[in-house]
């Protein structure tokens, strides 16, 4: 092997030194942000996630004083043509008939609008994520309210003394740099998207989480095979690092069209 | 008519057909109560906020050429939508003055109810809530 010598005689002290400032810059850069790590060498992903409320279509922009939630024609970010199609499972033909009287009547039927947990997968990406060594705990700040998930990653297995739930309970791994959550023992109280996606008890989703700098990538894929086609895999969702803080929800109160016609109601719920 | 247009205190309910309307994307319960085909757009003062789940709502008081006022309760998003896009309640409630809400109307037209698309306040800054697709 060739041996080969520098002479650091030969270089101005100012221009090394920068160098070295620079090298240890950008590497700081790298750690903090492209391989953030743990204590124990997990990937990091502790933090608050902007998720675009659960929703796919929800991205906010600032114009002045102004500010577009949704499709602003004034944004200069704002996508160009019509949003993509929604995010559907595919249903197998026995199942179709009772996914189209819940679509047709959604008002009355949709979980959601009574206050209920919006379940897995249509909770979408955590709003905030707490990790430790033998755990991580996501935290939801959901349409109609707070919820939770505690999520062993010590490797231990699926619970089976605990009640079914709406969100079921899960467990997690590490695949590499991904957390691989799987969870089971759900009710059939929810629904898996807005329209009328019901599931049954039979229900599992596995969710892969990876961190990429400032970025989590969230994907899904949900399987229930007495009513699905194929395990659906819904469309990947990137959620974003920020400093806003995930607070208490307002209360959900179920409203209905009779209250709504006569404004009779109070209110205050307290 | 142009003082009438002129004058933020009276009614301005304009129910327009949309013919050829882009299918809408169905989310809660937007498609089932509220017609994307026919959007709505009112003037008057904002009394209460709602700051509740699943949807908040937005208490709107529009006084007519006669002096009638009219108390219309509009849909709007979940506070999470807000608080993540940095609207408060109060910044929603505004500062008294008129403001001027589009959105979908109800489907029974006898319902004072709509879902918002928008609102905008006397010094035309405004918050894109939803859209007709």
């Amino acid at each position: 092997m060739k041996n080969i010598k520098f002479d650091f005689s030969v270089v101005p002290f100012d221009f090394s030194h920068k160098v070295i400032f620079l090298s240890l810059f950008v590497l700081g850069n790298i750690a903090s942000t492209s391989h953030a790590q743990t204590e124990d060498s997990r990937p990091d992903l502790n933090g608050n996630w902007a998720n675009g409320s659960g929703i796919d279509f929800v991205r906010d922009v600032k114009i002045g004083d102004s500010i577009c939630m949704v499709d602003c024609e004034e944004a200069p970010a704002a996508p160009a043509g019509p949003f993509a199609a929604p995010d559907r499972p595919s249903y197998k033909p026995e199942a179709m008939a009772k996914v189209k009287d819940l679509t047709e009547r959604q008002v009355e039927e949709d979980p959601i609008l009574k206050c209920l947990s919006p379940g897995v997968p249509r909770i979408g990406p955590p709003d905030k994520i707490v990790q430790q060594e033998d755990q991580i705990v996501f935290l939801y700040d959901d349409v109609n309210g707070n919820y939770f998930r505690v999520i062993p990653t010590d490797g231990r297995g699926h619970r089976t003394d605990v009640e079914a739930s709406a969100l079921g309970y899960a467990i997690g791994h590490w695949d590499g740099d991904t957390l691989v959550v799987e969870t089971e023992n759900f009710d059939d109280t929810t629904w898996l998207t807005d329209d009328g996606s019901f599931h049954t008890t039979d229900l599992k989703v596995t969710e892969r989480i990876r961190r990429d700098g400032d970025n989590l990538h969230w994907d899904v894929t949900v399987y229930d095979p007495s009513i699905l086609n194929e395990p659906w895999q819904l469309r990947p969702r990137v959620a974003t690092l920020t400093d806003l803080e995930i607070i208490q929800a307002p209360p959900c109160i179920e409203r209905d069209l009779d209250i709504m016609q006569n404004m009779s109601h109070h209110p205050n719920p307290r | 008519m142009m003082k009438f247009m002129n004058t933020f205190l009276k009614t301005i309910l304009t129910l327009v057909v949309l013919a050829g309307m882009p299918a809408a994307v169905a989310h809660h319960s937007v498609a089932g109560v509220f017609s994307y085909d026919n959007e709505f757009s009112l003037t008057g003062i904002i009394t209460e906020v709602e700051w509740i789940n699943p949807h908040s709502f937005v208490h709107l008081e529009v006084t007519d050429e006669s002096g009638t006022v009219t108390k219309w309760e509009l849909e709007t998003a979940p506070t999470a939508f807000f608080r993540k896009a940095g609207v408060t309640k109060a910044m929603l409630l505004g500062d008294g003055k008129p403001v001027t809400i589009t959105g979908a109307a109800p489907i029974d037209e006898n319902l004072k109810s709509g879902w918002i698309y928008r609102i905008t306040y006397s010094d035309k800054h405004f918050y894109q809530i939803s859209t007709s697709r």
